[in-house]
């Protein structure tokens, strides 16, 4: 089917800057990525890397001032979606593209039992009665795993425990079953066995409702986990992405291998001292036309500081941003 | 955490620190001119174990189980509510903060957050030599010295001792806590979640940081976090916690080879593994519903309400006993039967 092969989204030469006291901070620097029907593709890198503000952009939330759109494109199932006015960009959001944010707080009203927050969402979106709305929250609540949900409908947020209220967050991104839900960080903030629980919920949601899912985190484990497809993003740009097989197996960007020979892996043996990345974080504001990854990569050759390097396709679906070919990729 | 650290300390059973029964309940008040006690905390409920000269006990467990609490009161920044803490056999519960003062310098701790445990308004040096003058160790230009050698030993620069903690990024602000604490020249450290914080890319050069300096300085650890293959990777042996109490000690690679609590278990096969064709084919146990309140812990074993191998017997309380050779569980299933030794699983 013609429909089916089509992207639900397509970003394109993404830029976002920020107009800080320091400078321009260019929070997002030429982002390009695809999200397939039905597929869950992870977004991983450092705090600061531009993960939330590719989302926000995508979701037409950048506040502005002191955020700016400086180029790119946004097809959401083929269509321009960046500089459409916010009444239509409303009537998106929520409706057929969705977000979960990191801090369930953030999006719950704490004075309003979630009845009501949920079935507003219904009401605005789909026009449909209280009492219909009403039910389709029940059932919504059922399917994220709150117990009597019927019951728990009529409670305030706070009655909740963190895991649940991210579970009810899920519930009312769902609530309108849209097409496309972006996930930023939904699990950081909750325990190992909550967190197994959500992803879970994810996959099953994935499979039984066909959702497209961005999911943005900083655990590889998670990615591993959950994700068909992998960005991995560092000071506003992509410096790899491809399937997450691939990229698991033959990390080819320097930064992707030293975040995954960094990390202790609990089910390997244990190793005497773990292997980090040297040197800080980038900052945003000292900005080289190279590869910001330059200050602490150990492979650079001299062009890393001159050019940012084009794309390079290492494997089918696996592209990287890097000037140096790098031998024994596997491993 | 050195091999031949772990081994002398497993030999002689030297032990820095032993807990004896530490409770610590935080009191629920309501009124506003006469405040009653409407209910307790159960943070802290009953905890016992024994932390080694020289080695790293990891703690681990979920949000809100007992862990910096259980930290806190061992340092006696909280005092407890019933229970013994032994340092080198002397019991700090039965001290006053006259006589504690002397002990504090030999305990510090490092904190989660390397952004809000810094004055913003001290410079890194005066921020690190702060023990150092509290405490008397040195006089003069010396304690500045000492501030500049401390930077260099955590991986600092000491020609940045003038600047103020917002000129340092997130992993190097760690690394000023860890000088600040290593400052007062201690033997016992509190890590209370010292990586959570800070970027993946980061978190391994604190984590060898923190080992290279207890090598070099013979230092004790008790380190604390949720992340579990941090916690296996740094520590001799882990405790795990669960809703105020102990439900497992053992060896750290015992612990995740060999778990012997349920909840042991499904923590453990929760931990994403960042590699895809291993979680391909991962079984996970996926614990139904979520940790109850500590304000009105269950009955019995607390882990019952989302134990899938909850029988009869759950409803008393299993006790942390030995299952094998430097391990203990607190599960009923261990044993059944009042006899002394272990069962298998
Ligand atoms: N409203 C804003 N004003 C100024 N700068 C901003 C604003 N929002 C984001 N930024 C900057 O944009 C950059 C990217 O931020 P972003 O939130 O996308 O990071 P992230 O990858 O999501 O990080 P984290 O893992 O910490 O959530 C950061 O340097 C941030 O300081
Ligand atoms: N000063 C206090 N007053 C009242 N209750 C407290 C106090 N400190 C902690 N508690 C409560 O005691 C329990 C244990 O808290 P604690 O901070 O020790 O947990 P933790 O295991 O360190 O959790 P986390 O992983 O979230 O840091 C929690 O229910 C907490 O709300
Ligand atoms: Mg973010
Ligand atoms: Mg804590």
């Amino acid at each position: 089917m013609k429909e089916n092969d089509q992207p639900i989204l397509s970003v394109r030469d993404l830029r976002v800057s920020f107009a800080t006291e320091e400078g321009l901070v260019r929070a997002v620097d030429g982002v390009s990525f695809d999200v397939r029907r039905g597929q869950i593709l992870g977004i991983v890198g450092e705090s600061g890397s531009g993960k939330s503000v590719t989302n926000l952009a995508i979701m037409g939330l950048i506040p502005m001032p002191p955020g700016r759109i400086d180029g790119g494109r946004v097809l959401f199932c083929g269509k321009e979606i960046l500089g459409v006015p916010e009444a239509e960009k409303r009537k998106l959001r929520g409706d057929r593209i969705s977000m979960i944010f990191q801090d369930p707080m953030t999006s719950l009203n704490p004075f309003l039992r979630i009845s009501l927050q949920l079935t507003e969402v219904l009401e605005l979106h789909k026009r449909i009665s209280r009492k219909k709305a009403r039910r389709h929250a029940i059932a919504m609540l059922d399917l994220v795993g709150i117990p009597d949900a019927a019951e728990r409908i009529d409670d305030y947020p706070h009655q909740f425990s963190g895991g649940m209220r991210q579970r009810v967050m899920i519930a009312m991104s769902l609530l309108c079953e849209p097409e496309l839900l972006i996930a930023d960080e939904p699990t950081t903030a909750l325990d190992v066995t909550i967190q197994a629980q959500i992803l879970e919920l994810l996959k099953k949601i994935r499979d039984e409702l066909g959702t497209s899912i961005v999911f943005i985190t900083h655990d590889l484990g998670v990615v591993a986990g959950i994700c068909d497809e992998t960005l991995v993003m560092y000071a506003g740009k992509i410096l790899e992405k491809g399937s997450t097989r691939s990229l698991f197996a033959s990390p080819s960007q320097p930064y992707t291998r030293g975040l995954l020979r960094s990390v202790p892996r609990l089910d390997l043996g244990r190793k005497e001292e773990l292997t980090p990345i040297r040197g800080n974080p980038p900052y945003l504001l000292d900005r080289s036309p190279g590869c910001p990854f330059l200050p602490r990569c150990d492979f650079a050759v001299d062009k890393c500081g001159e050019e940012f390097p084009p794309r390079r396709q290492v494997a089918k679906n696996h592209d990287v941003w890097c000037w140096v070919e790098m031998e024994g990729s596997a491993g | 955490m050195s091999l031949e650290a772990s081994q002398s300390a497993a030999r002689t059973k030297d032990v820095l620190l032993d807990v004896q029964g530490l409770k610590k309940h935080f009191p629920i008040t309501q009124g506003i001119l006469f405040q009653r006690e409407v209910g307790r905390v159960h943070a802290v409920d009953g905890v016992s174990f024994q932390i080694r000269r020289g080695e790293t006990l990891g703690l681990v467990g979920e949000s809100g189980c007992g862990k910096s609490t259980t930290g806190r009161t061992l340092l006696q920044l909280h005092r407890p509510t019933e229970g013994k803490v032994l340092y080198e056999g002397q019991d700090l519960a039965s001290l006053t903060q006259r006589q504690l003062r002397p002990i504090r310098r030999r305990m510090q701790m490092i904190f989660q957050d390397p952004y809000a445990s810094l004055n913003p308004r001290m410079t890194v040096s005066s921020i690190i030599s702060e023990p150092i003058r509290t405490y008397g160790l040195l006089r003069g230009p010396t304690v500045h010295a000492r501030a500049a050698e401390l930077m260099e030993v955590v991986g600092l620069n000491p020609r940045q001792v003038r600047l103020y903690p917002h000129e340092f990024s997130g992993g190097q602000r760690q690394r000023i806590g860890i000088a600040r604490a290593l400052a007062a020249d201690p033997d016992f450290i509190v890590c209370d979640e010292p990586i959570s914080a800070l970027d993946v890319s980061i978190q391994a050069q604190i984590l060898n940081l923190l080992a290279d300096l207890q090598k070099q300085f013979g230092l004790t650890y008790l380190f604390i976090a949720h992340d579990l293959a941090a916690v296996r990777h740094i520590s001799d042996r882990i405790a795990v916690m669960y809703l105020g109490k102990i439900v497992e000690i053992a060896d750290s690679e015992k612990l995740y080879k060999e778990p012997r609590h349920p909840y042991t278990q499904a923590l453990i096969s929760a931990v994403p593994i960042p590699d895809p064709e291993v979680e391909a084919t991962r079984q996970r146990i996926v614990l139904e519903g979520d940790v109850p309140s500590p304000r009105n812990p269950p009955k019995g074993c607390r882990f019952k309400t989302r134990c899938s191998y909850r029988f009869g017997r759950c409803d008393e309380e299993p006790l942390l006993q030995l299952v094998e050779e430097d391990h203990f569980a607190a599960c009923w299933l261990e044993k059944t039967d009042e006899g002394k030794g272990a069962s298998g699983t």
